[in-house]
């Protein structure tokens, strides 16, 4: 296999199954830690507290779906780019909103839980402050989450249509990457530094919050 | 303005460090958290645990070096070392502070991890440059992948370069045991 010349083709394509696999790498670190955080706080939150939050976590965070995502870390090269491709005939934008759709949805099902944790931080004396690291942690996760997997998709996107050669692939790549930011301060590097214009102003926030 | 072909990979390489910059400024306040979770766990130790007097002077050593302390002043390799210590002191201590050693382990990881991705783009964006016109012969694939595992910190990054780019020499197997 290594004695064989490549094309920059084929280097593109490992290079974008690097990245994947180190930044995939990344949010697993990122899970592992505020799972660790989350367990722990059995140790200092009451039951009914760290049950409530424990739900919360999984329901928000759907980790049937992340470890999906984690087991086809190694699929083939070729798989990036034919996902890639289909990404951009599709439209990346499309695909996006049908996600967002779908997110809506399960934040929508969240408010139960929320309420319910609001409760319990009504109820129990002194549990705000006990809570604090392990909701703030939970941002974390959602936040870097976000961050890590526009640039997941943004590479192989981007790469699929600067090899189609066609520069008006690369225009809708770049806009629809330019949608999916899901905060002014991502924004406000994206469209600067890839598609040379300021930034649309303010992009509603889409990070977890919980308000007590 | 439309995205320009020629600069593409580097713009975007660019935005990525920047995007993934602000990821490990969150990581500091992760790290912050963190220590509110060690605090809280300690301040519980203290309460309802019979320590001795030596696991009661770590313990309290550590809440008052943790208490106030801003993420970004904290070394997390120094509180890993410190908490492996106190684990040591007194057996409960163990099951206490692993799952934070753990926690705080993760975070050093996540950030050289992003670090490290960023130095491997940035150098592969320079290469093509140079190579993007060419048939690549496997000794520069090589050389290339070579730079990638100089330019990581843990054998696991270092797998993951291996796993993708090929002809890389597997890394020595070294047994800790014989150094420590």
């Amino acid at each position: 296999m290594a004695s064989e010349h490549k094309t920059i083709e084929s280097v593109d394509g490992m290079m974008l199954g690097l990245i994947d696999e180190y930044l995939k790498t990344v949010l697993g670190f990122a899970a592992g830690s505020v799972q660790t955080v989350l367990d722990t706080s059995a140790s200092f939150l009451s039951q009914p507290a760290h049950e409530c939050v424990k739900k919360f976590y999984d329901l928000y965070f759907n980790r049937q779906e992340l470890q999906a995502k984690a087991e086809s870390v190694n699929r083939h090269v070729d798989d990036l780019f034919e996902e890639a491709k289909a990404l951009v005939t599709a439209g990346i934008g499309a695909v996006d909103n049908s996600a967002k759709t779908a997110e809506d949805e399960e934040r929508l099902g969240l408010t139960g839980l929320q309420k319910q944790l609001e409760g319990v931080i009504t109820l129990e004396d002194g549990v705000r402050e006990r809570l604090s690291p392990v909701l703030a942690s939970m941002q974390f996760e959602d936040s870097l989450r976000q961050r890590i997997e526009h640039i997941i998709t943004g590479w192989p996107a981007l790469m699929a249509a600067l090899h189609s050669g066609d520069s008006k692939d690369l225009a809708e790549v770049g806009d629809s990457l330019g949608k999916l930011c899901s905060s002014q301060l991502e924004a406000d590097l994206y469209f600067p530094q890839v598609l040379k214009e300021s930034a649309p102003a303010a992009l509603p926030g889409q990070s977890l919050v919980i308000e007590f | 303005m439309a995205v320009d072909p020629k600069t593409i990979l580097r713009d975007y390489a660019r935005f990525m460090n920047d995007s993934t910059s602000w990821c490990v400024k969150e990581s500091e306040r992760e790290v912050e958290a963190i220590c509110q979770t060690i605090n809280l766990i300690m301040g519980d130790v203290e309460r309802r645990t019979a320590l001795s007097n030596q696991a009661l002077g770590a313990v309290q050593g550590l809440k008052s070096r943790l208490e106030g302390r801003k993420a970004a002043e904290v070394d997390v390799k120094g509180l890993i070392t410190e908490l492996q210590k106190l684990s040591t002191v007194e057996k409960e201590m163990t099951e206490l502070t692993q799952p934070v050693i753990e926690a705080l382990q993760f975070q050093d990881r996540l950030r050289q991890n992003l670090e490290n991705i960023n130095k491997i783009v940035g150098h592969w964006i320079q290469w093509r440059e140079v190579h993007k016109s060419k048939d690549i012969d496997p000794s520069v694939l090589q050389a290339l992948g070579q730079k990638f595992l100089e330019l990581t910190t843990s054998p696991e990054e270092r797998d993951i370069i291996r796993r993708h780019i090929p002809g890389l020499a597997e890394e020595q197997k070294i047994d800790n045991a014989l150094f420590f």
